[in-house]
């Protein structure tokens, strides 16, 4: 049998006794006083309700096979590939206009033109 | 069947295997969910994506560096921990919690159900206020599934510190279920 000190730190730790510690706690005041120290937490811990909800595998399963049946997105359909198409689209249109700018408008003013 | 044998049979396509998985390890992720202090909607939808993320990352499973139950509460922890930082949603338990929760317990008499509700109040509170890391390696403890030996695992502590914490956090909320005096 195992010292008190040992056990009652494994009865604080919330370790299962085998059946001979169990006889032992019962007969032992010490370790006793443990146990009732904690039963109230213990207890309480039970209470806290992890019930599953009724289908509840069924669901993930249902999700599972849509994801399985569901094609994969192409690769320009990945919102990543389409932010940065946009990016581009955008950096291209402010470079033309730049280029227009230069190129076009400011020389035709600059040559006393009307704009 | 050994969780690795379904995993196994679920690579090869029989989906039916991956059920047995999550019928074997629902109700314990629930708790460990529930624990952490979501509430029971949001349980099943964090239970169901830790599902179909341990479903989509399957390959990577290697049963030699661990037990299936360490990794899927692996997966389980990072997913409760996104969550809670992206949504702030660390669980206050409003007293129609508190009552639906004390509805489940034992208690038949109204007085004992009002003291069982005062508990859980007492240490649903305890339970926020602890450190992270003790909180975490308490409540997958509470985990029957898993032993200290993979606790420590999740964790990435060593099992004396698995113990230690442990010993802790139920020290402190012990202390916070004490009849206070007024």
């Amino acid at each position: 049998m195992k010292p008190c000190s040992e056990m009652q730190e494994r009865i604080a730790r919330g370790d299962i006794l085998l059946s001979a510690e169990q006889q032992h706690v019962a007969t032992c005041t010490s370790c006793a006083s443990v146990v009732m120290a904690y039963s109230v937490l213990d207890q309480t811990l039970d209470a806290i309700s992890h019930d599953v909800p009724a289908g509840f595998a069924d669901r993930v399963m249902a999700a599972l096979a849509s994801e399985v049946a569901s094609p994969p997105r192409r690769w320009f359909e990945r919102p990543s590939i389409q932010l940065a198409l946009a990016h581009a689209g955008a950096l291209c249109a402010a470079v033309n206009v730049a280029r227009f700018l230069a190129r076009v408008l400011l020389p035709s003013i600059a040559s006393g033109g009307v704009p | 069947m050994e969780d690795t044998f379904l995993v196994t049979q679920t690579l090869k396509g029989q989906q039916e295997a991956f059920r047995l998985l999550v019928v074997r390890y629902q109700r314990p992720l629930f708790r460990f969910l529930r624990m952490l202090g979501f509430q029971p909607a949001h349980v099943e939808d964090l239970a169901q994506l830790t599902f179909l993320r341990a479903y989509r990352s399957l390959n990577a499973f290697e049963p030699s560096k661990g037990s299936f139950s360490t990794w899927l509460f692996t997966i389980a922890k990072r997913l409760a921990a996104q969550e809670h930082e992206r949504s702030h949603h660390r669980h206050e338990v409003s007293a129609t919690d508190v009552e639906t929760l004390a509805a489940v317990s034992d208690a038949t008499d109204p007085a004992e159900a009002a003291s069982v509700a005062q508990r859980l109040r007492h240490l649903e509170a305890a339970l926020r206020a602890l450190p992270d890391g003790l909180r975490s390696t308490f409540l997958l403890s509470q985990i029957k599934e898993l032993t200290l030996e993979e606790v420590a695992e999740v964790e990435g502590c060593a099992i004396g510190t698995v113990k230690s914490r442990i010993h802790r956090a139920r020290e402190q909320l012990r202390l916070a279920l004490l009849p206070k005096e007024s």
